[in-house]
């Protein structure tokens, strides 16, 4: 189940990262736009001179060499260090690439503070990012029992109303949100929804033949497209804390995250039987016995190697392994292997993973927003503008996943529950595919706010620009 | 020293669970003689329910239904057999609560079949392993095993089945007994397996299922299927055509994507196509759920912007 999904066996969610400042800000000066980024945006430093922006990154953690690995392509998030409007200030620069990609940084902005560890602060960050789920897993039998009850299934429910729908809605509402996004992603957001509006045509019109496959590919899709996320904040964490991981480091940490979706997913494609979806009855693989416990052990044994490996780099850099670095995959972790011993638990999953995006989205939103205004932001417009870009994603959501099967089941005269598997098949569809596409760092026009510090953001009054050297 | 001593016990009880009843089931099919043994102390009420069932004659003239070969061959419920249920049989039929017990799904043993969303849902129709299958462990009831019969087993599945993984002919338990001992077993004249009489020969078996008189071909989703199969197809071959006459119109982008679009399409015809093999082939199944991932791992390439050099 993702999102309003729900494959028995296991979870089945959905989700990543966006944020549309790219385009909005590059109405704006690259330079006005600099002057006003909090420190933490700044801290990897931006700056235009006609046309050829360079970057310096401050003394401290986030400081980032040329020397340092490639950066690794993201399936959904963008990578971090690259710093909020980086790419439109930058026509030069490749924004996959990041800084650490820039041949030779020559510096015109340096500031004082060192990147954010986190979007709003430590405690907060944790608790969203994964730990409440976690926390939640951990006290639930003592609550629940742990078990698949009625009241839990409800409870899921209404949150998936706030929580799972909403950042469905979220992806929409950047891809076609502006003029600008259609035209970066003419490709997307024409071809993405052709695509899968012809496989849900095709399910309405042959539901035997064409509707369990169309399922049976969101299934597989979906927790393919979690994992995306998981590695893609870890990523972004380990920037934020300048932890930076070494090229093998970071390929067991992204096996690890990768066999826990295959391994799971192994142990129920052991089976032809399927499951259903909806009423829409879909197949199992029926893949040799031996291949679940196979992935098993590569997923410990990449787990545990990726463990030795940060060990390594703490022991020789003296310091304790970033928190937040490891929090996405311990909860993946506990999402896809633990959560099958509690039923009741994988029910909120899917709310969990749309918080994961929601929050990274609702700050990367904000700070597009304040970047398009020409004063600092202040707490009351911090307020509005989130109240309102939620406001808009819980009804976008509710649109969705609610009204749209509706209308479909009308339109086709299809029973509903078919109706309503197919639209949610093809939503949650079309979602994984734009997600994809439209956090890449590679656009050169994706600006990456990724190290903005929400606090700071709303409190940040505008900076003045130290030539390089003076700062300290 | 503590999980040594769990595992012993698990292992303890397992045994346990699997001392049989002295009675035996035997079901006359028309490919020979089937012998069950029952686990009471594993499940007991679906043994009870069952054992009553049987001799009552409900099990007479069901049939197996499903024939899913690596996995399982499935008994069509109670209400589905030939001839129809009396009153009093009809009484009889309870559902049955599960009973998971410790019990694992090995080949052979029998499993109560239910509905996927409700455990308690079980009634009359169960399947015989015919392979393990741990995902349905804990969460079926194992209630009893073939203990004779193995060759009738190869013999149902040598009956050529529809898309639906039905047999093309009606597998029908002619009648269903129960023998009170393995002694008055000894002494019973069990017919051996044969070929199904009136199924066709494997060899000549998509001869067979093109003939008029098999349901197969009438069944329009199978008509369903090549039209959209062809639709796809189609659409590969106009992307392709439309790839080389916009030539170098379209930036390397933009191929690129339509290339991937051409991709996720035949990606998704290979999956309407081989995921039924692959029920046959468990390896192909297995290349073809490692390919899917691959190329889900491909389309992050999809209007991708080109590297500036």
């Amino acid at each position: 189940m993702s999102a309003a999904s729900g494959a028995s066996g296991l979870p089945s969610p959905a989700g990543s990262a966006g944020m549309p400042a790219a385009a909005s800000a590059s109405r704006v000066p690259a330079a006005a736009r600099a002057a006003r980024l909090p420190s933490s945006a700044r801290s990897t430093g931006v700056s235009s001179s006609a046309g050829s922006a360079r970057v310096s990154a401050p003394a401290g953690p986030a400081r980032l060499s040329a020397a340092s690995p490639a950066v690794p392509r993201l399936t959904s998030l963008p990578h971090p260090a690259t710093a909020m409007s980086n790419a439109t200030a930058m026509p030069n620069a490749t924004a996959m690439s990041g800084i650490a990609a820039l041949p030779r940084p020559a510096p015109v902005l340096s500031v004082k503070r060192p990147a954010a560890k986190y979007f709003v602060s430590l405690p907060v960050d944790f608790l969203l990012i994964g730990g409440f789920s976690v926390v939640l897993f951990l006290v639930l039998p003592h609550l629940l029992d742990g078990s698949r009850t009625a009241r839990v299934i409800q409870l899921g429910m209404w949150l998936t109303w706030v929580g799972n729908w909403p950042h469905f809605s979220a992806t929409s509402h950047r891809l076609y949100g502006t003029r600008a996004h259609l035209k970066q992603y003419p490709f997307t957001a024409v071809a993405a929804p052709l695509l899968v509006a012809l496989g849900a045509a095709g399910s309405f019109a042959a539901p035997a033949v064409v509707a369990p496959y169309f399922v049976k590919l969101l299934l597989l899709w979906s927790p393919f497209h979690y994992s995306g996320q998981t590695f893609g904040i870890s990523q972004l964490y380990a920037r934020r804390a300048g932890h930076r991981p070494t090229g093998l480091e970071r390929s067991f940490l992204m096996a690890f995250i990768y066999g826990t979706f295959i391994a799971r997913t192994l142990l129920f494609e052991a089976s032809p039987t399927g499951s259903q979806y909806y009423g829409i009855a879909y197949p199992g693989f029926g893949v040799p016995q031996v291949l679940p416990a196979a992935a098993n052990v590569l997923t410990y044994a990449s787990g545990a190697v990726f463990l030795l490996l940060l060990a390594r780099t703490c022991v020789r850099e003296r310091k304790l392994p970033p928190l937040m670095y490891l929090l996405p995959a311990a909860t993946q972790y506990v999402w896809f292997y633990v959560a099958g011993a509690r039923p009741g638990f994988a029910e909120f999953v899917p709310f969990f993973h749309g918080l994961q995006y929601l929050v990274i989205a609702w700050a990367m939103n904000l700070s597009g927003k304040a970047l398009d205004q020409k004063a600092p932001a202040t707490p009351r417009f911090a307020l509005n503008e989130s109240a309102k870009w939620y406001a808009i994603n819980v009804a976008g959501g509710a649109a969705l996943f609610y009204v749209l099967p509706l209308i479909a089941a009308d339109a086709t005269g299809a029973p509903k529950a078919l109706a309503t598997g197919i639209v949610l098949a093809a939503v949650q569809i079309h979602h994984f595919f734009v997600d994809g596409v439209i956090w890449k760092l590679k656009s050169q026009t994706v600006a990456s706010p990724l190290l903005v510090n929400i606090q700071e953001l709303v409190h940040s009054e505008p900076v003045r620009a130290v030539p390089q050297g003076v700062a300290a | 020293m503590r999980a040594a001593l769990l595992a012993a016990m698990t292992v303890a009880l397992a045994a346990r669970a699997e001392e049989p009843a002295p009675e035996r089931v035997v079901f006359h099919t028309v490919a020979g003689d089937m012998v069950f043994a029952l686990y009471p102390k594993a499940a007991p009420k679906t043994v009870q329910q069952f054992l009553a069932l049987v001799r009552a004659g409900v099990y007479d003239t069901t049939a197996f239904r499903r024939v899913r070969p690596g996995f399982i061959l499935q008994l069509s419920t109670a209400s589905d057999r030939e001839k129809p249920l009396t009153e009093a049989q009809s009484k009889l039929i309870h559902r049955l609560p599960v009973e998971p017990g410790e019990l694992k799904h090995v080949r052979g043993v029998l499993s109560m079949a239910r509905k996927e969303q409700d455990p308690d849902s079980a009634e009359t129709s169960f399947c015989i392993l015919l392979r393990p299958a741990p995902q349905l462990d804990g969460k079926y009831t194992v209630f009893g095993k073939l203990e004779s019969g193995e060759d009738v087993l190869e013999k149902i599945l040598e009956v050529p089945r529809d898309d639906r993984m039905r047999p093309v002919v009606r597998i029908e338990v002619t009648r269903a007994e129960v023998v009170s001992s393995s002694a008055a077993l000894a002494a019973m004249h069990l017919e051996p397996a044969h070929a199904v009489a009136g199924a066709p020969a494997p060899a000549k078996a998509v001869a067979a299922l093109h003939a008029a008189a098999l349901p197969v071909v009438r069944d329009p989703v199978q008509h369903k299927r090549i039209y959209f199969l062809s639709g796809g197809l189609l659409a590969i071959v106009f992307l392709g055509v439309g790839k080389v006459l916009l030539g170098k119109r379209i930036s390397s982008r933009h191929a690129t994507s339509l290339d991937l679009v051409g991709v996720l399409i035949g990606t998704f015809l290979l999956l309407v196509l081989l995921i039924p093999e692959g029920h046959r082939l468990p390896w192909l199944a297995a290349v073809l759920f490692i390919g899917v991932v691959a190329i889900l791992k491909l389309l992050g390439r999809f209007e991708t912007p080109a590297e500036r050099p």
